[in-house]
């Protein structure tokens, strides 16, 4: 090793030692013989160190997450379909089955060439039909009720973050009106398992006029219940970066989300609604408490 | 280039560990990280919001080192983690680290913008002392750090891309030899080499050298 490659090696590694918390002259004093140049060489190291130490700003970074869970939901709507389940778990014994599908899905690819486009847009923009005739398509394929109730569920989330996105694009009142939405696909998923759901038990109490096993209960009820913790995670970190008004409108969604959520959720577990806010408790014979 | 050797030797080492080690472990952990890349790649949603947790600093790092643009930092910053999630099926654990190939999707990104941008914005020393603010707690001559970081930007210019990859990749995102090898494509010696010949680029072009230091210089007693 000639003398500058031996530089190199005690410059990387007093570069290395720095990046841990040493100091130059910590460095440096471990190499007396190289002194004059390590010490202009660390210096420039140091100082390059330094113009490379820029901290991100966290609204940034919150702003960034909030992108990635929305891409997260955007490919999980595209591998939950009819389709993707059957490529995923198909056999290779069907393999020339899904061969045979091709032709069929180079159409579907071509229109939703557009869907692909289209699976961020939001109501009032061009491609949301897109996004709307590619669903209710898939809402129409045959399955079981029990998937079709999963589906809607999954709907809601993605009415969720519609919801979200029209509310930081500053479009309130059609946020407002949208998310009734989630509450729609919530409604339509507890008709499917078999459950009437109803905002006044006491006086209409919850039936089940369905037999559904016990277990697709138990799925929906856990995807639901990670739904709703996702969604509210996303809002509440939206919270804390929205200005006043769009706070407000932030603060109802979550509550009518919660309300959509708990209120389901309770229902498949046979469990006493909940009674605290936002729920309403109705007193039957005397007066009605509003809700806090 | 005017940094006292106290500045230069205390304070930015320690406040710099402070930057990298914050929320993050340097060049540990290694199995972990492959263990959340696994859980990723079959499709475990939180894994990806770990792996952004874990390397999104250091990605910003990288990429405000090399456009000296924050906007356009964090635009970017967040677009290599979409760009992960888009690809990381394709990604091979076949002995090189993820890092380097998530860095290699920076970098792609970078070279774009630049395409875009046809030319290498320098950081005016206003924005230069924004930065300074941003990545330290506390530091005494803050016009003079600001200014510093406005010269190591305005210098990076003169070294070759190679070098600046290097340069970029160890000092900014914070890689070890290996991790940077295996990101540029080259054995862990030339990197070496490759840095030490950026250093003493950059040495020449921000005059910093032994013979011009003051310290250096015998007092004239007479």
């Amino acid at each position: 090793m000639n003398q500058e490659e031996r530089l190199a090696e005690i410059v990387d590694q007093c570069v290395e030692r720095m990046a841990s918390g040493e100091t130059v002259m910590a460095c440096i004093a471990d190499y007396p013989e190289h002194q004059k140049e390590l010490e202009s060489f660390l210096k420039v190291v140091a100082t390059t160190m330094y113009a490379a130490s820029a901290r991100p700003n966290p609204e940034a970074k919150i702003h960034g997450l909030w992108r990635l869970n929305e891409a997260l939901s955007v490919r999980k709507s595209r591998g939950s379909g009819l389709f993707g389940r059957v490529l995923r778990g198909a056999p290779s014994i069907t393999r020339p089955l899904v061969a045979g599908l091709t032709v069929a899905l180079v159409l579907y690819g071509i229109v939703l060439g557009a869907d692909r486009a289209a699976a961020d847009s939001v109501p009032g923009e061009p491609l949301y039909w897109i996004k709307m005739s590619t669903e209710n398509l898939s809402l129409m394929v045959p399955k079981s009720d029990s998937s079709k109730a999963h589906q809607h569920a999954h709907l809601a989330k993605l009415r969720s973050t519609e919801t979200l996105r029209l509310v930081r694009m500053g479009r309130l009142s059609e946020a407002e009106k949208h998310a009734v939405m989630i509450r729609i696909h919530l409604g339509r998923s507890a008709q499917l398992i078999g459950i009437t759901m109803s905002m006044n038990p006491i006086e209409m109490p919850v039936r089940r006029i369905k037999r559904t096993p016990d277990s697709e209960i138990s799925r929906l009820k856990d995807l639901l219940a990670r739904d709703w913790e996702y969604a509210n995670n996303v809002l509440n970190t939206q919270l804390h970066l929205m200005p006043g008004e769009q706070k407000e409108v932030i603060r109802y969604l979550m509550r009518r989300q919660e309300l959509g959520y708990r209120m389901f959720i309770a229902m498949l577990d046979r469990t006493s609604v909940p009674t605290g806010p936002p729920f309403w408790v109705i007193q039957p014979h005397h007066h009605s408490t509003p809700p806090n | 280039m005017d940094m006292t050797a106290a500045n230069l030797g205390l304070k930015p080492a320690l406040l710099i560990k402070e930057s990298l080690m914050q929320g993050e472990s340097k060049h540990a952990h290694k199995n972990d990280v492959d263990h959340i890349v696994y859980k990723a790649q079959a499709g475990e949603e939180y894994a990806f919001v770990q792996l952004y947790e874990y390397f999104y600093d250091r990605i910003f790092r990288y990429v405000m080192f090399k456009t000296g643009d924050r906007n356009e930092a964090e635009d970017i910053t967040t677009e290599v983690f979409l760009r992960m999630l888009e690809s990381i099926g394709s990604f091979k654990f076949q002995g090189y680290p993820f890092s380097s190939w998530l860095f290699r999707i920076a970098h792609n990104l970078i070279v774009d913008y630049f395409r875009k941008k046809s030319r290498r914005k320098i950081v005016p020393l206003e924005e230069a002392s924004t930065v300074a603010e941003n990545s330290v707690v506390e530091i005494d001559n803050r016009i003079d750090a600001g200014r510093a970081a406005a010269e190591v930007y305005s210098a990076m210019d003169g070294l070759t891309d190679l070098q600046k990859e290097v340069m970029s990749l160890r000092f900014a995102a914070g890689l070890s030899v290996k991790e940077t090898a295996e990101a540029v494509g080259k054995k862990e010696n030339a990197v070496k080499a490759l840095q030490h010949a950026a250093i003493k680029k950059l040495r020449s072009l921000l005059d910093v050298s032994p013979k011009k230091d003051a310290r250096m210089v015998t007092p004239n007693t007479g």
